[in-house]
């Protein structure tokens, strides 16, 4: 996986990483389905290696099978790290560009602490639109493309990433060589290599040579807390020339406030447990990969339109599931990152799930209480709060019910201070319930 | 029953009181190694407690086109307790749905799911217990002489009438052991010794009072109670080696034989790396070697356990990081450990050369699974609800037939007697025929 960082920023390295631009390019329709190998052959006698398409639920690749019994697959584990950095150090302003949300996988021997070849597959998949600087200027810049007036034939030089028409940077591992261990005697296995691969950047492929380094982690109890399954680490740095993401002319603009060059680290972590495994024992693994489906389109691709349709039709392909509903609902009006909060379609699937349900669920109260008090409507929001202790029983968790019961507080308390006249309050605990809450 | 040998007997009648002083050794020595016949399954792990029958009907099967007969299902409540078979009546555990709902033990017809008699009682869940899993039983009944031994997930241990279901006694082991839930509710299956039953007493590691005892079937009395070690999911499994009858026990890092006849540790063997819980049970894989699989840092040890003086030492004779039993069985065959290898993340069945540690093959066909040695088949049933039969060897893993039977968290062991497969997840309980 190319440390699919290096494909990105490949073309001069600090630490001889090489990338050279292929001739042929990528057809908009091959790119953006990712799944079709360069519609026009390259002229470099390498034949171009596919790049890998995303599984159905969207934050992992979906490795060929092929590749499965080559080794033990780990898949990138997005949202933590600051999986790439690019740095710019400009003489008049310091700029940093990061990226949290890679897909991708590597596919490693069973035995590493035994292994002459440590990688033996991988591909990575990058989010243009998941390229932030901090700054929404400079990141509507970033992802766009040439300016209206660019003529059809500078497009390509005037275009910055142009994430409509090139929503991802793809890359793929073709192998790694220079291998040789440098893991100390009775720790984890560790590698220096030199990964080589191509990557697809704004439908112009590069093959790229990249020094790198790998390293496995123990499994102990400190790792366990941070992730589950086994563990690997792939790190490089180096320097890309500012063109790859900007276009040449920068004709003023956010574009100017960035050095010629930046500084690239790179920092993957992988694990043999999924991303998107489900472990929670309450809902479906295909429920949880349709959420992240939609967590994905929305915070990711920066994809409104489609994120919300995929929710809505999965919904409708699931008409009795009011779980399915609030859980949606509860992410797009308080999933931490989510970008885009279509309130009205979390308002109506709650509602919904309201519907469905005979008793609803201390969850379901306490997700009307918050539509409601967003709405300004206190004293519903203050009832709706009281349901949910109300509902609250033996199989709640616990740190879930001392949530519901500090909302319900601060619901109270605005109330107070708005003057709204609320009944006594309800009992912390009421009747028993079946259903087990979040 | 191991007789005092006298000098003065005659050579055959020293012989004869030898076998005789040993039948318990020598009975128990064969079902522990070797696959039993497949006449019923009365405990964890079936009639051998190892998950191997001996089998000569022919498996073979043909499930392309409608998958494997089912004989009959129904529903069932939540839990993962194994079933028992045992002249053709069905013992299973379960709990009634809601958070006032009875932990029940039923009787069931093989031959239809008829209910025969049902005991239902209370059993408030221990406050710590993760409820997000169900909180159905997850032991395994004992049946024995007529008499079935269950321990509930509060732990409430119970001797009940396997004709009418009547509590003959009980013991509340939290109560008296401060038998601790690890979190999930008590897990270890009750086992039998001569005349006695043991179960693992084991509470938290600072507070635990006895790792395993042992009691009397008859009335509950208590006939040895171990040194503290702490309590765990995995059930002690017995095993023979160098002419000792022991069992078998792993407890967080600690990897235990302790003498059936006492309760005496007899060694021990510290394995560091385990971080969190071990949910597999022992094996013993023949001679003087048993296998302890975990997930959590553990993986897999194989120790060899020499008489030394008048004790006995474990000695690693390898150790495997990257096969992970979680909470699945594993089986002996032709010098194989298999078993399915993983946890959170995908599942590998795995075969290992036993002597030498060597992984042999791995198989993805599955799921984290559960299986059991039917004659020179496995029959595997994943936390999917695929079931599959199949045929392993030192090259690979052939599989013979599959079929989508269950759903999600299927982690109970399939129970296996005169060519009927049951089979239960925590909705549903089902009969299958299946030699063709």
């Amino acid at each position: 996986m190319a440390s699919v960082f290096h494909v990105i920023l490949a073309l001069t390295a600090v630490f001889a990483a090489q990338w050279n631009a292929s001739s042929s390019a990528l057809s908009d329709a091959a790119l953006n389905s990712q799944s079709e190998a360069p519609s026009t052959p390259p002229k470099e006698e390498k034949p171009a290696l596919s790049p890998v398409p995303r599984a159905a639920c969207g934050i992992i690749l979906d490795v060929p099978e092929a590749q499965l019994d080559l080794g033990e697959v780990y898949h990138v584990i997005p949202g933590g790290d600051v999986q790439i950095l690019a740095t710019s150090r400009h003489p008049l302003y310091r700029m940093a560009l990061t990226c949290r949300r890679a897909a991708g996988y590597v596919v490693a021997p069973f035995d590493l602490d035994r292994a002459k070849q440590p990688l033996l597959a991988g591909a990575l998949s990058i989010p243009v639109r998941s390229i932030l600087s901090g700054s929404e200027e400079i990141d509507d810049a970033l992802h766009g493309g040439a300016p209206a007036e660019t003529a059809p034939e500078a497009q390509a030089a005037e275009a910055f990433l142009d994430a409509d028409r090139f929503p991802t940077i793809e890359v793929v591992l073709e192998k790694a060589v220079d291998v040789s261990p440098i893991g100390k005697s009775g720790a984890p296995p560790a590698f220096q290599l030199t990964l080589v691969g191509q990557a697809w950047i704004k439908g112009q492929r590069y093959d790229f040579t990249a020094p790198a380094k790998l390293t496995a982690h123990r499994i102990d109890f400190a790792y366990f807390m941070r992730n589950l399954g086994d563990g690997l680490v792939l790190e490089t740095r180096f320097e890309v020339p500012r063109k790859l993401f900007f276009p040449e002319n920068a004709r003023g603009g956010p574009s100017t406030q960035f050095a010629d060059t930046l500084d690239v680290d790179v920092f993957l972590l992988f694990s043999t447990v999924p991303p998107n495994k489900c472990l929670d024992p309450t809902i479906t693994q295909a429920q949880y990969d349709a959420e992240r489906k939609v967590e994905s389109l929305l915070r990711d691709f920066g994809d409104p339109k489609a994120g919300y349709a995929f929710a809505r039709d999965y919904l409708s392909a699931h008409p009795g599931d009011a779980d399915a509903r609030s859980r949606l609902a509860r992410f797009v009006l308080e999933g931490a990152d989510v970008r885009h909060r279509d309130r009205p379609s979390a308002r109506a699937w709650t509602e919904s799930a309201l519907q469905m349900s005979k008793s609803p669920s201390a969850d379901l109260c306490d997700l009307l209480a918050a539509i409601k008090a967003e709405a300004g409507d206190l004293k519903s929001a203050v009832e709706w709060g009281r349901k949910a202790m109300a509902a609250v029983g033996p199989s709640t968790d616990p740190s879930f019910a001392g949530a519901i019961q500090k909302r319900l507080s601060l619901l109270e308390m605005r109330a107070k201070e708005a003057g709204i006249s609320i009944d006594a309050e309800t009992p912390k605990e009421g009747k028993a319930e079946s259903r087990i809450g979040r | 029953m191991a007789g005092k040998r006298e000098s003065r007997r005659g050579f055959s009648g020293a012989c004869a009181g030898w076998v005789g002083g040993h039948a318990a050794m020598l009975f128990f020595l064969v079902l522990a190694v070797w696959p039993a016949w497949a006449g019923d399954w009365p405990q964890w792990g079936g009639p051998g407690r190892n998950f191997s029958i001996r089998e000569t009907r022919d498996l073979s099967v043909d499930w392309s086109t409608s998958g494997p007969k089912v004989l009959w299902k129904k529903p069932l409540g939540d839990g993962y307790s194994a079933l028992l078979v045992h002249e053709g009546v069905i013992y299973a555990m379960t709990r009634e749905a809601g958070d006032a709902g009875k932990e029940l033990v039923l009787a069931l017809k093989a031959a239809n799911g008829e209910e025969i008699w049902r005991r239902a009682y209370e059993a408030p869940v221990p406050g710590d217990v993760r409820k997000d899993f169900g909180v159905g039983p997850r032991s395994t009944p004992l049946l024995v002489d007529g008499r079935l031994f269950t321990v509930g997930v509060s732990a409430l241990f119970q001797c009940l009438d396997a004709k009418t279901g009547n509590v003959l006694w009980s013991k509340d082991l939290a109560d008296k052991y401060g038998v601790s839930s690890m979190g999930f509710g008590y897990g270890p299956s009750p086992m039998a010794y001569k005349d006695n039953v043991i179960v693992v007493t084991g509470g938290s590691k600072q507070n635990s009072k006895h790792g395993l005892s042992c009691f009397k079937r008859e009335n509950g009395e208590v006939v040895w109670e171990s040194e503290p070690f702490s309590g765990g999911y995995p059930s002690p499994m017995p095993a023979t080696i160098a002419g000792k009858e022991m069992v078998l026990v792993a407890a967080g890092q600690d990897r235990l034989g302790l003498d059936l006849e006492n309760g005496k540790i007899l060694w021990r063997f510290e394995a560091p790396e385990q971080f969190a819980a071990v949910f597999a049970s022992p094996v013993w894989a023949g001679d003087d070697i048993v296998v302890f699989s975990a997930a959590y840092g553990g993986g897999t040890h194989a120790l060899r356990i020499t008489k030394e003086g008048d004790g006995y030492k474990a000695a690693e004779l390898w150790h495997y990081l990257k096969m992970q039993v979680h909470h699945g069985s594993s089986i002996v065959r032709d010098g194989l450990f298999i078993g399915s290898s993983g946890d959170f993340g995908p599942a590998f069945m795995t075969a290992m050369d036993i002597k030498s540690g060597e992984v042999l093959w791995r198989d993805r066909s599955f799921a984290k699974a559960n299986t059991i040695l039917v004659g020179d088949r496995l029959i595997i049933l994943d936390e999917q609800g695929k079931l599959g039969l199949a045929t392993p060897g030192k090259d690979g893993l052939t599989i013979n037939g599959t079929a989508d039977l269950l759903e999600f968290q299927a982690w109970t062991v399939p129970t296996y007697v005169d060519g009927r497969l049951y089979l239960r997840d925590r909705k549903t309980i089902m009969a299958l025929e299946l030699p063709k």
